[in-house]
């Protein structure tokens, strides 16, 4: 991978709701070795645009791309999909399958072998604190544990895009700094990483560019 | 060998090849609850309970056959045009909030976000719907045509039918998912449901008529093609509606193939969204709550464009909410007025009639019913009103009276004025109703207030009552809690519908009424003071 190749790219990515514009033709680029930092106040667009980007969500207008692949046209969506790890800000998890369940079951959905799979998990759980949680299920767990398996479940696989929304709220301060050291590991990796949040301490610690987005559309950076 | 990092290499060769069989099996084995042992059994126990149900309910069925069925006619079933289109739009409809091929929150995550084609994840689901609902389709043709004298007709008639039921099944399959999958189709549904029903209706009286009104309701849809068969002594024209029906399927069947990768994740995790709310509520025996999770908000966001000033007297600021919200929901504040019109003029026209008084009482408690949703939603969000209003929780629900006070006022004597001028209501019962009108409604009102302020949750020592109970009376306790206020309320209108037909000493029977009508409503209304959060 070329330093400098762009990884990400969104074309006037546009969502509107009937007469609310969501999110407002978001031109952005994200390129290998990046950690790209977009902040704004509640409501102006970063969850829409986190989803749109990682396909939860349709566009109304305009496209996103991962790795040259549109994420919302099929086959093409099959390979941006590959090349994409999305951590929401609601963590989704199955309530029939345990944490390690959990991790296995992105595995087999990435084609992770089992001798990856349980050398990086026991890795994963151990530096996220969860090796005594490896077998409870999502309802035993406090919020910050449920996005801390979020987090393994998007790490767990092979990833050239990191999209993540608000990954640190509810996470103590020992993971917000192995998050930090994650996202630090991505920019050296030569990974790019989309990151919406609201804490200007921890963006500024992570990031190589800061956006600005208000009432769905780029302020400034 | 030193310590994994925390991000993952990159494989050598560019991509990693991921079956969609191996994904699928993986995702099985961890999901017990799906094995193929667990499905077996829900179907054995879903026939265990029917074939006990068919045994001990033979009689009901019996009776049920024979109000639909009717040898002597020669189409020999009722309705069954009108019954097919409503299934039909039922399952349109339910398409439009559910679907048949649904998934959960976490599986929009994992396994459609999985890079595998998604036509290969939802492919074999649509199949086994599909599938489902075929053999279920074909069973109840079988049936049908052996309840219009099937046996009789051959062998060659039940197969019509089976097949007729099965070509149904598959279309109601492809109508569901395509409207699960365009956001237009669905927009499209939810306009033409009532429409449609209209159309089910009109199915239904061509039906009694015979002769070619009866015909052309059977030519004019899929609804009416498998009926073509049953009973029609013309085998061709049954014949041809079976192979209209099976080309329809057919053509359904492949839209559905070709269209299966197509289908965007965020319509499943709506979906999934609203069903675990649903299921939330199910599992709490919350009925309102239910009923709240299929409202679509972004499919009101235009009515936040309708608004007026709000008034300068604090103690109007809660009507005035109640208004806005009333106005907001035009289809409710229009079905509410026509309800209260056409009780009073029920009530107005004919007081000596038993089943118009009781039709009239009704409509009035339903109107106020449906005129008390602002107060509802403040029950819904009690919390709400504690931090942002002043008053306690009881006054502010009896503001939230005023506005449907006023309405079923206004528009019931409008209505008994015009009755009046159209002469079908007699001048002394407009001045009756007029010295009534005030403590009637009072009363209407505040019983619905009283009714609405529970909420949709059924109290816990009720369910634990029914839990306990072995000798089935909880089910009174259930339906007077539900129903009390309404039956105190069409009460209150009975009486006085009954005063209203006294031929004679009509003025003091109005005032005692009206007088013990204002005592009721001055109780009702200090117990509607007395409501905690």
């Amino acid at each position: 991978m070329a330093r400098g190749e762009v990884l990400l790219e969104t074309m006037k990515l546009t969502r509107r709701y009937g007469p609310v514009v969501a999110l407002d033709a978001l031109d952005l680029k994200v390129r290998a070795g990046e950690c790209v930092v977009m902040m704004g106040p509640n409501g102006s667009g970063k969850t829409t645009a986190a989803e749109l980007i990682s396909g939860l969500l349709e566009p109304s207008d305009g496209r996103a791309e991962i790795c040259g692949h549109s994420i919302h046209q099929e086959p093409a969506a099959v390979a941006a999909r590959r090349d994409l790890a999305y951590v929401p800000d609601t963590p989704y998890l199955y309530d029939d399958l345990t944490v390690s369940d959990h991790l296995r079951l992105v595995a087999a959905a990435h084609g992770v072998g089992d001798q990856d799979l349980n050398v990086r998990s026991e890795a994963l759980l151990e530096r996220l604190d969860l090796v005594d949680r490896a077998a409870f299920f999502p309802r035993q767990l406090s919020r910050g544990m449920r996005q801390k398996t979020a987090i393994a479940c998007a790490l767990i696989r092979p990833f050239q895009v990191l999209v993540v929304d608000e990954p640190i709220a509810g996470l103590d301060a020992a993971s917000v700094n192995v998050f930090r050291e994650v996202l630090l590991e991505c920019r050296k990796a030569r990974r790019a990483v989309l990151l919406m949040t609201h804490s200007d301490a921890f963006a500024s610690t992570v990031a190589t560019k800061m956006l600005q987005i208000q009432e769905g559309r780029l302020v400034g950076s | 060998m030193s310590p994994p990092g925390l991000v993952a290499a990159i494989p050598e060769r560019d991509g990693v090849a991921v079956d969609t069989r191996y994904l699928l099996a993986v995702s099985r084995a961890l999901h017990p609850g799906r094995s193929w042992g667990a499905f077996a059994q829900t179907i054995y126990t879903a026939a265990f309970a029917f074939g006990l149900a068919v045994v001990l309910f033979w009689s009901l069925w019996k009776r049920v056959a024979y109000y639909l069925v009717d040898v002597a006619s020669p189409y020999h079933i009722f309705w069954g045009a009108a019954a097919v289109a409503l299934i039909l739009l039922a399952a349109v409809r339910y398409s439009t909030l559910q679907g048949f091929v649904t998934y959960s929150e976490a599986d929009c995550l994992f396994l459609l976000s999985a890079p595998v084609p998604r036509r290969e994840l939802i492919r074999p689901r649509l199949r086994r719907v599909t599938l489902a609902l075929a053999v279920g389709g074909a069973i109840i043709g079988l049936l049908a045509s052996l309840a219009s004298g099937g046996l009789a007709a051959g062998a060659g008639r039940m197969a019509e039918g089976a097949v007729a039921g099965a070509a149904l099944g598959i279309i109601i399959v492809a109508a569901g998912w395509h409207v699960q999958r365009l956001p237009a189709a669905l927009t499209w549904v939810l306009r033409l449901t009532i429409p449609a029903l209209g159309l089910v209706a009109l199915l239904a009286l061509a039906d009694r008529r015979g002769g070619t009104a009866h015909l052309a309701m059977l030519w004019s849809g899929p609804w009416g093609w498998g009926l073509l068969s049953l009973g029609s002594s013309n085998w061709a024209s049954g014949l041809a509606g079976v192979l209209l029906l099976c080309a329809l399927a057919t053509t359904g069947w492949a839209s559905v193939r070709r269209s299966a990768g197509d289908a965007a994740v965020e319509g499943f995790l709506a979906r999934a969204q609203t069903r675990s709310q649903m299921v939330a509520a199910v599992y709490a025996f919350d009925a309102r709550s239910v009923m709240l999770t299929t409202r679509r908000p972004w499919a009101e966001r235009w009515r936040a464009r309708l608004r007026f000033r709000p008034p300068r007297r604090p103690d109007l600021a809660v009507p005035w909410h109640g208004s806005l919200v009333l106005l907001r929901s035009p289809l409710r504040l229009g079905w509410g007025i026509v309800l209260a019109g056409a009780g009073a003029l029920l009530l107005a026209a004919q007081p000596g009639r038993t089943g118009a008084s009781w039709a009239g009482a009704v409509a009035l408690y339903l109107s106020a019913s449906s005129l008390a949703e602002p107060l509802r939603l403040e029950v819904d969000r009690a919390a709400t009103s504690a931090t942002l209003l002043p008053w306690r929780f009881g006054k502010i629900l009896q503001m939230h009276c005023l506005v449907p006070v006023t309405i079923l006022l206004t528009t019931g004597l409008i209505a008994t004025m015009v009755g009046w001028a159209a002469g079908f209501v007699e001048a002394r019962t407009v001045w009756a109703l007029a010295i009534l009108a005030v403590p009637l409604v009072s009363v209407v009102v505040l019983a619905a207030a009283l009714s609405s302020r529970r909420g949709g949750r059924l109290p816990q020592q009720m369910l634990l009552m029914g839990a306990g109970d072995s000798t089935g009376l909880t089910v009174f306790v259930l339906v007077g809690w539900i129903f009390g206020w309404a039956i105190f309320a069409v009460a209150a209108v009975a009486l006085t519908a009954l005063v209203l037909a006294r031929p004679s000493a009509l003025l003091q029977a109005v005032l005692l009424v009206a007088g013990l009508l204002g005592v009721v409503a001055a109780m009702l209304w200090r117990l509607l003071l007395g409501s905690k959060r």
